[in-house]
C-alpha cells in the first residue's frame, strides 16, 4: 500500500466516523425530534401559581376586622437542609452512620449529649472506609456521602468535588482512618467552621424569637428553628406522628387506630413554615446567605391580619384561615387506603403487596387532592384560558399540557390558597376566598418570564361588611372580662369557680343585625379518636353553657303577652281578675307549693307590676290558666322555643351564619326538667342571649327580625300582629322594672331608656347557684332607625346574686360607656325616642 | 538608494522579490480556501447567535472577528514564506510549547479547575492548542526520512515526540486535547509507512491502557462523566422518574443533556438563527465553546448541521487532497496531520454534542470561540496552502515508496 493509498485510508476512516455521526444526529434529530421537543418545552414552559388576595372583614362602620397584608415567610424544605447545610447534614449523617452500626442511637439539633456537637464529634471519629463500595446500600450511600461532602466542604473550604475525592480516595487507601485524619491538615479550622456554623443557626433561631409572637405560627408562642428541625428531624427518622400513633395503638390494642392520612405530600418536600413575618432586614440576610443557610427559604406571602385583641371574643368569633393542604379532611379510608400501620410501627413488609398498595395509594392520594382542589376552582371555567385550544399542534400533547397545568394549579392551590377554618373567616369563605391565577409562560434559564402564552387572571376575594359595631363588640367583651373575674372570686369553690360563664349579646331590634356578642364560658372539647371530653375556657360567641341555662323571670314578658291574648280573646286562661294576691307563696291543689321573691300582695294581680316587680306568683296562675299548648305558644310566637313544623315555624331563627354551628343549641323548653308552672316562669325554657334579645327585640317593634351577621343583606321579619296593647302593657312593666322594680338598684346611664327585666334562675343544688340574667331594649333609636335590644347572663353565680344587680350592671354599664363614647351615641342613640 | 533601502529591497518583502513571494498566493488550493472562510463565517455567526442577549459573554462575536483576523494575517504570513523554513523550526517551536506547557503549573491561573490558559490583560493563551500544531511538524519533521518509518524507532520515538506534551496536557488536566494526539499520530505514522499491525497493536494498548485508566488513573469528574454518559443511554422517553437520574442530569450530565435537549429539538430545519430556546434561554452553558455545534444543530436543524459538516469536511479533505498531490515527504506529513486533528476533532466535537461520547470540553476547530484554537487552526490550514501552493518537484519520485 504507498502513501497515497494510506491517505484514502485515514481519509476513509473520517468519512466514515463523519457518516456514523450523521447517522447518530439523523436518529437524534429527525427520528426522536417529537421526544426532545417535549423536553425542550418542559426546560421552558412553566405554569405559575399567582396567590389571590382574601377579602377583607369589615364592621358594620367599615372598619377592618381581618385583612391580607403582604409579608416575608421564612419556610424550611427539610431534605435540602440535611444535605447541604452543614449541621443538618452533620446530624443526618451521624444519625445514618449509627442506624448503619445499628446502635439505636439518633443525633438532635438540641443541645445535649446527643446534640449537634456529639453529631460532629461522631464524624470525625467514624472510620472512613465506610464510603468504600460495597459498605451501604445505594441510597444511603448517596445520603450519607452528600451529607459528608457538605459538611467538610464546608469546613474545609474545599470544593466538593474535591472534598468528595479526598474521602473516597482516603476510604481506599486508608479505611480504617478516622475522617478527621483524612482532613488532619485544617487542624482547628475543622471544629471552627462547624461550630462558626452551629452558632449562624442559634443566632438565626434567637432573631426568630426576638421578633416576638407576631412571627410565630399558629398555636406557638414565638418562632423557633429549632422547633421546627426537631419535628422535621423525627418525621424524617420515622418517629412521626403516624408511628407514634402506631406504637400507642400497640401499647393498647384494643383502642382503634386512627386512619392515616396519605393525602399529604412528603413533610420533608414541602415548605414547612418556621416563621410568619419576617422582617425585610433578616429576610434580605437569608437570601444574600442562602448557601449558608440552605434549605431555608424566604417568600412573599399574605399574612391575615384582623384587628381583634388576641384570646378576645371577637378574635374567636372571627376564626382563622389556613393553607388549603392544611385544611384538607383526611382522606376517607375506601379500597384504596393506605395499608395500615402494624403495631409495631411499620407499614406490612410483603414486599409485593406493598409495592401494588403503594401505587395504589399514590393514585388514590392524587386523586382525593386532584377532587378536593378541583372543588376550590373547577377546571373546565379556566383551563382552555391557561392552555389555549391548538397551543401545541398534537392532540396527545394539548391533553399533557392540560393534565400538567392542572396538576400544577391544583398543587399551588393546596400549598399557597388559603381558605376560613374556623368563625366568620369560615362562614364567608366563599366570598372571601379569591381565585388563584395562574400563568403560562416561557422562560428561561433563571426562571425569568420571557412570553406570556395564557393566563387565568387572579381574582381577590370580595370585602365582606359585617354587622358587628368594632367599638360596642369591644365595650362588651371588656365588661364581660371583668364581671366574669368578679363572679369567679364570689364562689369559694374551685368547681363552681369553674362553671361560671358569662354572654351578652346586643342586636338592633328593627333589623335584626347582631351588633356584639361576648362570651366567656367553660367549652366542652370532646377527642375525636378517644371521644374523652375536656373542658376549656372559651372565649366564642354563640357558644351554648355546658349547664342549666334556664331563663328564669326574662321569660315573663312572653307569658304575660300569652295570658293578656287568651284574656283578650276568651281562651284558656286564668283570669286575672280571679287571680290570687301574691303571699310570697303558691300553692297548689294537691299541697304543693311554690315560691315567689317576696309577697307581692295586689301587686301580684297587677299585669304591669307583675312584670315590674317580677312576680312568680302571677305567672304560676297564667301558666296553670292557659296550660301547655298557651305555655308552648307563649314563647314559640317569641322564638324562645324552637316550633318546626307548628304554627310558629316562621318565628324559628335559622342558623345564624357565622355563629358556630357545631356549638350551636336550639331555643327549646323541657317539659321533664319542671312542672308547668315553673316553666311559666322560665325554669326548664333554654334559649342562647341572641335568642332572647331577638325575643325582646319583638317587644320593641312588634316584630321578629331574622338576625344575620352579614350587613346590608335583606332579612325576613315575622310581625306579631294584633298584640300592641298586649305589647304596651309588658313595654310598660318593663318600664317600671327599671325604674321602680327589680333592676330599680341599676345605675343606668342618665338620658338612655332602658325597658328590661331581670331574671334569676335558681339552677344549683339546693338552689345555691343562680343564672342572672337581664334583657331588654332601649327607648331611643339611631338616626336610620337602629333599636338596641340586648341580653346578659351570668350563669352559676352564687345565691344572692340576682340578674338585676349583676346582669343588670353589666348593661348598664356596657351603655354608659356606649353613651360617652361620641361614635357609639350617635350611631344608636341619637334618634327618636321611643314614648 | 540608501543602505537602509537596499537592506529592505534584499530582504524579499519589497520590490520584485516580494512580487515573487506574493504569486504563491494565486496557488492557493481555492476550494479549501474559500470551505476555510466559510467556515469562519459560519463560526462567527453561530458564536454572535449564542451569545446575544447575553451580558457576560456578549463580546464574544467581536473578539471571535479579532481574532480570525489576527489569525488570518499570521497565516498570510506563514503562507508566503516557504514552508522548508518552518520545516527547520519544527523542533524550535516543538520546544517553545513544551517551555509553555511546563510553565502553566508555575505561572498559569486556575480557571474551572485547571492550568490551561496563560492570562495576559484582555486575553489569555491555551499552549495545548498550539501544541497540536507543533507536534505535527515535529512528528513531520521525524518522519520525513523515509528509512525511520519503516522502524520500530520510526514509531515509538514519534509516540514519545508526542506523548511528551500530551501528558503536560494531561496534568492540566486536559484529557480530551490529550487524546487528539492519538489519532493524529497514528495517521502520521500510517501515511509514513508504518505496517498496519503495529498501528493495531498500538490501538490495542492504547485501549488496554484506556481501560486500566478507567479505573486507577481518571479524576473522579472524569468518571462522573463517563458514569453520566453511560447511564443517559437508559433514559426513557416519557418522565423522568428515577431520583438518581434526574439527580444525575441536574449535576454531572446537565450540560450534555441540555446539549441532547437542544439538537434533538432541531429537527430537520431547528429553530432558526437565534431563535434556539435552548440557546437563547440559556439553558446550555458554554455553548459558544464546548457546544457551538448544538447551537447549530438546534437552530439550523439536521439540514444546517450537514451543511456546516459539510463545509467542514470540505476542508479537510481538500487538505488530504493537498497531501496527496504533495510528493514531499515533511509537507505530505503535515497536511496528513492537520487534516486528521481537525477532522478527529470536529467529529468528536460533534459526537459530544450529541452525548454519543462522553462529554469533554472539546472546541469545534474553526467554529468554536476561542483566540488560540482558532490561531492554531488557521495557522495548520495556512500550512496545508503553503504546501500546497509550493507543489515541489522530487526527482526521486515517490519518496514513501
Amino acid at each position: 500500500m504507498n502513501s497515497s493509498e494510506r491517505i484514502r485510508v485515514v481519509a476513509g476512516v473520517l468519512l466514515a466516523g463523519l457518516a456514523v455521526v450523521l447517522v447518530g444526529l439523523f436518529v437524534l434529530m429527525v427520528v426522536q425530534n417529537e421526544r426532545w421537543v417535549r423536553r425542550s418545552q418542559e426546560n421552558r414552559w412553566s405554569f405559575r401559581s399567582v396567590p389571590s388576595l382574601r377579602g377583607a372583614l369589615l364592621d358594620r362602620a367599615g372598619r377592618p376586622l381581618a385583612w391580607d397584608e403582604p409579608a416575608t415567610e421564612l419556610g424550611l424544605f427539610y431534605r435540602r437542609f440535611r444535605k447541604y447545610q452543614p449541621v443538618g447534614a452533620a446530624v443526618h449523617a451521624a444519625t445514618l452512620l449509627a442506624a448503619w452500626r445499628e446502635d439505636g442511637a439518633t443525633y438532635s439539633y438540641l443541645p445535649g449529649p446527643a446534640g449537634p456537637e456529639a453529631a460532629w464529634a461522631a464524624l470525625l471519629a467514624q472510620p472512613v472506609g465506610v464510603l468504600r463500595p460495597g459498605q451501604l446500600a445505594k441510597p444511603e450511600y448517596l445520603e450519607l456521602s452528600t451529607a459528608l461532602v457538605t459538611v467538610f466542604a464546608h469546613a474545609t473550604g474545599k470544593t466538593r468535588k474535591a472534598t468528595f475525592a479526598a474521602l473516597r480516595h482516603a476510604a481506599q487507601e486508608a479505611p480504617r482512618r478516622p475522617i478527621a485524619e483524612v482532613f488532619a491538615a485544617e487542624g482547628d479550622a475543622l471544629w471552627t467552621a462547624y461550630e462558626g456554623s452551629l452558632a449562624a443557626l442559634r443566632e438565626l433561631d434567637l432573631q426568630l424569637q426576638r421578633l416576638g409572637p407576631g412571627a410565630a405560627l399558629p398555636g406557638r408562642p414565638l418562632a423557633s428553628l429549632f422547633d421546627v428541625l426537631e419535628e422535621q428531624r423525627l418525621v424524617a427518622i420515622g418517629l412521626d406522628e403516624q408511628s407514634l400513633r402506631a406504637a400507642a395503638a400497640a401499647a393498647d390494642p384494643d383502642a382503634e387506630a386512627p386512619p392515616d392520612d396519605p393525602t399529604r405530600i412528603e413533610p420533608q418536600d414541602r415548605l414547612q413554615p418556621v416563621a410568619r413575618e419576617v422582617p425585610f432586614e433578616l429576610a434580605a440576610a437569608l437570601r444574600l446567605r442562602s448557601e449558608e443557610f440552605a434549605g431555608l427559604r424566604v417568600q412573599p406571602t399574605f399574612v391575615r391580619r384582623n384587628a381583634a385583641p388576641p384570646g378576645s371574643s371577637l378574635a374567636a368569633w372571627l376564626g382563622a384561615v389556613a393553607d388549603l393542604d392544611r385544611s384538607m379532611p383526611p382522606m376517607p379510608a375506601g379500597p384504596a387506603a393506605p395499608p395500615k400501620v402494624a403495631a409495631t410501627g411499620a407499614v406490612a413488609t410483603d414486599a409485593a403487596a406493598a409495592a401494588g398498595d403503594a401505587a395504589q395509594v399514590a393514585e388514590a392520594r392524587a386523586a382525593y387532592r386532584r377532587q378536593f382542589a378541583a372543588g376550590f376552582a373547577p377546571a373546565e371555567e379556566w383551563l382552555d384560558d391557561v392552555v389555549p385550544e391548538g397551543f401545541v399542534a398534537a392532540a396527545t400533547d394539548q391533553v399533557a399540557f392540560q393534565s400538567a397545568a392542572l396538576a400544577t394549579y391544583h398543587e399551588a392551590l393546596l400549598a399557597g390558597e388559603r381558605c376560613g377554618t374556623r368563625g366568620l373567616e369560615m362562614a364567608f369563605d366563599a366570598d372571601l376566598r379569591g381565585r388563584m391565577g395562574m400563568r403560562f409562560v416561557e422562560r428561561d434559564n433563571t426562571r425569568r418570564e420571557q412570553q406570556l402564552f395564557g393566563h387565568l387572571e387572579v381574582q381577590a376575594g370580595v370585602d365582606v361588611q359585617l354587622t358587628i359595631d368594632m367599638r360596642l363588640q369591644a365595650l362588651t367583651e371588656a365588661h364581660l372580662e371583668r364581671r366574669y373575674e368578679r363572679m369567679r372570686l364570689l364562689h369559694l369553690e374551685p368547681g363552681d369557680q369553674r362553671q361560671v360563664g358569662v354572654a351578652m349579646a346586643w342586636i338592633d331590634a328593627s333589623t335584626g343585625d347582631v351588633l356584639a356578642y361576648g362570651a366567656v364560658l367553660q367549652e366542652r372539647l370532646v377527642d375525636p379518636t378517644t371521644r374523652a371530653k375536656t373542658f376549656r375556657l372559651g372565649r366564642t360567641p354563640g357558644m351554648a353553657y355546658e349547664g342549666n341555662p334556664s331563663l328564669g323571670s326574662v321569660a315573663k314578658p312572653f307569658v304575660m303577652i300569652e295570658h293578656l291574648r287568651a284574656e283578650a280573646l276568651g281562651g284558656a286562661h286564668h283570669a286575672t281578675a280571679a287571680m290570687e294576691p301574691c303571699s310570697g307563696k303558691w300553692h297548689f291543689e294537691d299541697g304543693r307549693r311554690l315560691g315567689c321573691l317576696k309577697a307581692h300582695g295586689e301587686a301580684g294581680r297587677d299585669p304591669v307590676q307583675a312584670i315590674a316587680e317580677s312576680c312568680n306568683t302571677f305567672f304560676f296562675q297564667a301558666a296553670m290558666g292557659f296550660g301547655e299548648e298557651g305555655l308552648w305558644r307563649a314563647y314559640a310566637r317569641f322564638g324562645i322555643v324552637d316550633d318546626v313544623d307548628g304554627p310558629f315555624a316562621a318565628a324559628r331563627q335559622a342558623r345564624i351564619v357565622g355563629l358556630p354551628g357545631w356549638r350551636w343549641t336550639r331555643p327549646r323548653m323541657d317539659p321533664a326538667s319542671a312542672v308547668l308552672p315553673m316553666r311559666g316562669v322560665g325554669y326548664g325554657v333554654y334559649a342562647l342571649p341572641v335568642d332572647v334579645a331577638r325575643a325582646y327585640a319583638a317587644l320593641a317593634t312588634g316584630y321578629l327580625p331574622t338576625l344575620g351577621l352579614r350587613a346590608g343583606e335583606g332579612r325576613a321579619v315575622v310581625p306579631i300582629d294584633g298584640l300592641d296593647s298586649e305589647r304596651s302593657v309588658v313595654a310598660e312593666g318593663l318600664r317600671l322594672c327599671v325604674a321602680t322594680g327589680t333592676a330599680k338598684q341599676v345605675r343606668f346611664p342618665a338620658g338612655v331608656d332602658v325597658f328590661g327585666k331581670t331574671g334569676t334562675a335558681e339552677v344549683g343544688a339546693r338552689d345555691k347557684q343562680n343564672n342572672a340574667w337581664f334583657a331588654g331594649f332601649v327607648g331611643q333609636r339611631g338616626p336610620h332607625g337602629e333599636q338596641l335590644a340586648f341580653a346578659a347572663v351570668l350563669y352559676w353565680v352564687p345565691h344572692g346574686v340576682h340578674g338585676g344587680d349583676e346582669a343588670g350592671q353589666l348593661v348598664a354599664d356596657v351603655l354608659g360607656d356606649l353613651a360617652a363614647d361620641p361614635e357609639l351615641a350617635a350611631a344608636f342613640l341619637a334618634g327618636e325616642r321611643r314614648r | 538608494m540608501s543602505d537602509s533601502a537596499r537592506h529592505l529591497l534584499a530582504s524579499g518583502w519589497f520590490g520584485d522579490r516580494a512580487r515573487q513571494r506574493l504569486a504563491v498566493l494565486r496557488r492557493l488550493d481555492p476550494v479549501v480556501l474559500l470551505a476555510t472562510a466559510t467556515l469562519l463565517l459560519c463560526g462567527l455567526v453561530f458564536i454572535g447567535s449564542a451569545t446575544q442577549d447575553d451580558t457576560k459573554f456578549a463580546d464574544q462575536q467581536g473578539r471571535q472577528a479579532l481574532f480570525v483576523a489576527c489569525s488570518v494575517g499570521i497565516g498570510f504570513f506563514v503562507v508566503l514564506v516557504h514552508y522548508a523554513r518552518w520545516m527547520r523550526a519544527a523542533w524550535l517551536l516543538y520546544a517553545l510549547v513544551l517551555v509553555a506547557l511546563l510553565g502553566l503549573p508555575l505561572f498559569a491561573p486556575v480557571i474551572n479547575g485547571a492550568r490551561r490558559w496563560y492570562a495576559f490583560p484582555g486575553f489569555s493563551v491555551q499552549p495545548s492548542e498550539f501544541a497540536k500544531l507543533a507536534v505535527v511538524f515535529a512528528v513531520a519533521a521525524l518522519l520525513r526520512f523515509k528509512s525511520r518509518a519503516h522502524t520500530f524507532e520510526g514509531l515509538v520515538v514519534p509516540m514519545l515526540v508526542a506523548g511528551v506534551p500530551a501528558v503536560l496536557i494531561l496534568r492540566q488536566p486536559d484529557l480530551s486535547s490529550a487524546l487528539v494526539f492519538g489519532p493524529v499520530l497514528l495517521a502520521m505514522c500510517f501515511v509514513a509507512g508504518a505496517p498496519l499491525r503495529s498501528i493495531l497493536a498500538v490501538i490495542g494498548l492504547a485501549l488496554a491502557l484506556g481501560v486500566v485508566a478507567y479505573f486507577v488513573g481518571l479524576h473522579d469528574y472524569q468518571l462522573a462523566r463517563i458514569q453520566a454518559w453511560w447511564g443517559h443511554w437508559g433514559i426513557p422517553a416519557g418522565p423522568i422518574e428515577d431520583l438518581a437520574v434526574r439527580e444525575m442530569l441536574r449535576t454531572d450530565g446537565y450540560q450534555p443533556w441540555q446539549a441532547l435537549i437542544a439538537m434533538g429539538a432541531g429537527g430537520w430545519t431547528g429553530f432558526g438563527l437565534g431563535a434556539g430556546p435552548q440557546n437563547r434561554y440559556d439553558f446550555l452553558p458554554y455553548r459558544s465553546e464546548d457546544y457551538v455545534f448544538a447551537v447549530v444543530g438546534e437552530e439550523t436543524g439536521w439540514l444546517g448541521g450537514l451543511l456546516v459538516l459539510g463545509i467542514y469536511f470540505t476542508v479537510v479533505m481538500g487538505i488530504f487532497g493537498i497531501a496527496m498531490r504533495t510528493r514531499e515527504r515533511f509537507g505530505r506529513l503535515v497536511c496528513v496531520g492537520v487534516g486528521t486533528w481537525l477532522g478527529t476533532q470536529a467529529l468528536a466535537h460533534v459526537a459530544v454534542c450529541a452525548w454519543l461520547v462522553p462529554s469533554t470540553g472539546l472546541p469545534m476547530p474553526g467554529l468554536s470561540y476561542g483566540g488560540s484554537a482558532t490561531l492554531a487552526t488557521l495557522l495548520g490550514i495556512a500550512m496545508c496552502l503553503n504546501i500546497g501552493a509550493r507543489q515541489e518537484p522530487v526527482l526521486a519520485g515517490d519518496g514513501f515508496r
